[in-house]
């Protein structure tokens, strides 16, 4: 499977999930959302969780942020660990974790901002939860700063502001500050920008590439996007009904994608340089059993049920 | 080129919002050919949306007008012709689509206002409808809350066929899709288009869709049409800044692609948000 | 309504307390208004005239309830109040609401010059003070059960105005009704085929509470005087009646009131159920 590389120790996982499994009650019986799930971010490593809508990405995002108790799963097993500590079923463990040593930014900045908190009350607490003895003065000096890393050169208007008074680029980039701005080991990112213009998402991806080099903070960016992946992240994890059917670093997987759902995903993306839409069978693919090993593209090796 | 389909003079809307006046299309001139699949780029608050709403009749342009095959668009009193022969397929399938109303009534409705066929051969139009956009004939009954977002879509089409328009504006019809199943809905389109010879304006941010599908693109920012042309002049050498930093923008998957498009690049300037 | 147990809505009313309880309660009442004949214990007692034997017999054996103090046994008369209160309320939400409903599609659809009007409207019928609208119609006629009526119906039908006109504001903006308007549908099917069956679980919740608050309402209406009157049995008059002989006759006031607690809380729970499954099966 992946390349094994460096350090092996367990210190060296931001993250390690190991045989994940999660199914919830559904209308009409239980739901297989994830199943067997592995997957490892390594610290300073930028890992991309890629699949389509109903694959169980957001789920794995969940079960790391300890959400999924209201999600209505019955039944989670498996190991999952934050900086070699497991968090499954140990909710203080999450809850000391959320917010300071993981935190998450999500599609839709303004709505995930608080509406009735000026920026600065917002800068405020969340500093505040990484150092109960900040000072007014130091909580707004390190805000001033975090949002002139993020470009934002009026900063004292910014902070006075209410989300609802910024533009979309720009609460996304108050959403990438306020989540840094403790230097979390972990950042997920679930499909940031997906709801912004193309032009401002690539600005948003760019800043957060940048800012994340700087201060080596791990990330696990979900998206269905394979473009937006391919630009951002070292490694990929390729979703598909809540099992990982693919696992490489970005180069191999776009270069030579092994099994027949990635290659399916990346044929069926209209390219930029080709002058006609892809072409794919009609008939829904069903994808062989994911866990059996493939040997590329080259052959239709989808078949149609 | 003959006698336009879709010919809009100077067209302009303004809208009063809070007081202010907010212009949302600016003396906009374009011609549309009949059978040509149009695409019209921009991003949000380009106007693109607009536009779509002034041909489609649900609003009134403030300046300017709207001719489709020689007949003047109003959204007053609109002729019965006009709204059988300009079509919408929208966005979000999930919404599109009637939760209380089955899959055949959806499609049903449209030939029962334009009165199209025999009245006892309705249903058995709404079959053959299904069957040309790929949705199973049991699914008539169905509610389309157990559909997934590509058979909504597919449902859509067929309603949008039904009335055997001439013209479909198409806003971001698979922007909310899966790209498996995005691929295959504009394969559908086109499909349909080349049978039913049909005229497209194909609104959208996806410059690679565009790239797959269009004849002719119109680029707009901010209420303005930037640049209007054939794809592959604009592909080639996009005239505008704007067209070229969109161009720049679009996240790619193959080296081939990275290379097309990194020719558009500029170095990476950080500007703040200008817009607020 | 193709196999109502294969809905999901119906699976979650299954499982939720709350609508099972007011179920039974509702169940409870409306058996026993339906088949008053069979089920009251002295079905003559309806009328003027009890058993004169008995007068004020407390509650026991042979008057479960006790009697009224001209020997009309009390169970007997709850159990014929309810049929009325019943009927009155059924005949009250099914002109109101209809009226209400098409009033605010219609304003929740039209331009805001309609929707103005129409509103406008609304608020004048809800900014006055129900019992003192329904005490001016009933003192400019003569009161009774029917004039009762029209004065609930009068001041009532604003609040199913304002639910679907909210509905309807909301539902407007959905992808279903502009595609309806693309595809050239007129306004009469815009507004009752495609919006009002989406408004429809709503409108019906608030119709199954309101059951008991019309009752309610109705109830103090004959407790003023000004609903039914004597000799018809009604849940209102019985308290206000009974309330002359309290401590001594307690059962006269005590067991109506309970009985108007039961069907009130009955349709409210229901509709609270009804509502919880309509929001869990989405």
């Amino acid at each position: 499977m992946p390349p094994a590389s460096g350090r092996a120790h367990g210190d060296a996982f931001v993250l390690a999930i190991r045989r994940l499994c999660v199914t919830f009650r559904g209308l009409s019986g239980p739901v297989e959302a994830l199943r067997d799930v592995a997957l490892h971010v390594r610290r300073g490593e930028k890992v991309a969780l890629v699949g389509e809508s109903g694959s169980g990405k957001s789920t794995i995002a969940r079960v790391v942020l300890g959400l999924l108790q209201d999600q209505g799963a019955v039944a989670v097993s498996g190991s999952v660990r934050l900086a070699a500590r497991e968090i499954l079923g140990d909710q203080s463990a999450i809850r000391s974790a959320r917010g300071d040593r993981v935190t998450m930014i999500f599609q839709d900045a303004a709505s995930a901002l608080n509406p009735t908190f000026t920026i600065g009350d917002q800068f405020r607490e969340v500093l505040r939860r990484g150092d109960r003895t900040i000072s007014n003065t130091e909580a707004l000096r390190r805000a001033r700063a975090a949002l002139t890393d993020v470009y934002l050169h009026d900063p004292d208007r910014v902070l006075g502001s209410y989300v609802f008074q910024l533009s979309g680029g720009m609460s996304q980039r108050v959403m990438i500050a306020l989540a840094l701005a403790n230097n979390p080991d972990l950042l997920i990112a679930d499909e940031p920008g997906s709801s912004l213009d193309v032009t401002v998402q690539a600005r948003t991806l760019h800043l957060m590439n940048e800012l994340i080099g700087r201060r080596g903070t791990s990330v696990l960016f979900i998206s269905h996007n394979l473009g937006v992946v391919r630009e951002f992240a070292d490694r990929v994890y390729v979703i598909y009904r809540g099992r990982i059917v693919e696992h490489a670093t970005a180069a191999q997987l776009f270069d030579d994608p092994r099994h027949p759902y990635t290659c399916a995903l990346l044929a069926a993306i209209p390219k930029l340089d080709q002058a006609r839409i892809p072409d794919i069978p009609e008939a829904s693919p069903r994808f062989a059993d994911p866990l059996i090993e493939h040997d590329g593209c080259s052959e239709p090796s989808v078949t149609s049920a | 080129m003959s006698e336009p389909l879709l010919s809009l003079e100077r067209l302009g809307k303004r809208f009063r919002v809070t007081g202010r006046e907010v212009t949302a299309l600016d003396d906009v001139t374009l011609a549309v050919a009949r059978g040509e699949c149009h695409a019209i780029i921009g991003e949000s608050g380009s106007g693109k949306s607009t536009l779509g709403g002034l041909i489609l009749g649900l609003i009134e342009p403030t300046s300017g007008e709207a001719r489709f095959d020689g007949q003047r668009l109003s959204a007053h009193r609109r002729a019965l012709r006009l709204r059988r022969a300009i079509q919408l397929i929208q966005q979000n399938p999930l919404s599109a689509l009637n939760p209380r109303r089955t899959v055949g009534q959806s499609i049903r409705l449209a030939l029962d206002v334009h009165g199209l066929g025999e009245r006892s051969r309705r249903d058995e139009r709404v079959a053959e409808l299904l069957g040309e956009v790929g949705i199973p004939a049991d699914y008539v009954h169905r509610s389309p809350r157990g559909l997934s977002g590509g058979e909504r879509q597919r449902v859509a089409i067929a309603r949008a066929l039904a009335c055997e328009p001439e013209l479909i504006v198409l806003d971001e019809p698979t922007s909310a899709l899966d790209v498996l199943v995005q691929a295959r809905v504009l394969q559908l389109l086109m499909r349909v288009r080349r049978q039913h010879r049909l005229t497209y304006l194909f609104i959208t941010h996806d410059l690679a869709v565009v790239r797959g599908i269009a004849d002719r693109v119109s680029v707009f920012q901010k209420g303005q049409l930037v640049e209007t042309g054939s794809v592959d002049e604009i592909f080639a050498a996009p005239r505008s800044d704007y067209t070229r930093r969109l161009l720049a923008a679009v996240p790619v998957v193959t080296d081939d692609e990275a290379q097309f498009r990194d020719r558009f690049r500029v170095a990476e300037v950080h500007v703040e948000e200008a817009e607020e | 309504m193709r196999l109502l147990a294969e809905k999901p809505e119906w699976r979650a009313f299954v499982r939720n307390p709350t609508g099972m309880i007011g179920l039974a309660l509702v169940m409870l009442v409306v058996l026993a208004a339906v088949f008053a004949d069979w089920i009251a214990p002295y079905p003559s007692h309806a009328g003027p005239v009890g058993d004169f034997g008995a007068m004020s017999a407390e509650p026991g054996r042979r008057f479960l309830l006790g009697t009224d103090t001209i020997g009309r046994d009390l169970l007997t008369r709850v159990i014929y109040a309810y049929r009325l209160s019943l009927e009155m309320a059924v005949v009250v939400l099914a002109i109101a609401a209809p009226i209400g409903v098409v009033v605010g599609l219609l304003a929740g659809y039209l331009g805001p010059a309609w929707s103005y009007a129409l509103m406008r409207l609304t608020d004048v019928f809800l900014s006055i003070p129900p019992l003192v609208l329904a005490m001016s119609i009933t003192g400019f006629l003569e009161p009774s059960a029917i004039h009762g009526m029209i004065a609930i119906t009068a001041m009532w039908w604003p609040w199913y105005a304002r639910l679907a006109y909210n509905l309807t504001r909301a539902e407007k903006q959905e992808g279903y009704v502009l595609a309806a308007k693309t595809v050239g549908a007129g306004l009469p099917h815009i507004l009752f085929r495609e919006i009002l069956p989406n408004c429809m679980p709503a409108i019906l919740t608030k119709m199954t509470i309101d059951v008991g608050f019309v009752i309610l309402i109705a109830s103090s209406m004959s407790f003023l005087g000004l609903g039914a009157q004597a000799p018809t049995p009604d849940l209102g008059s019985m308290v206000a009646d009974g309330a002359k002989y309290m401590p001594d006759a307690w059962w006269l006031t005590v067991f109506p009131a309970i009985a108007i607690l039961i069907v009130v809380m009955g349709f409210n729970l229901l509709g609270d159920g009804l509502r919880e499954a309509a929001d869990a099966a989405r």
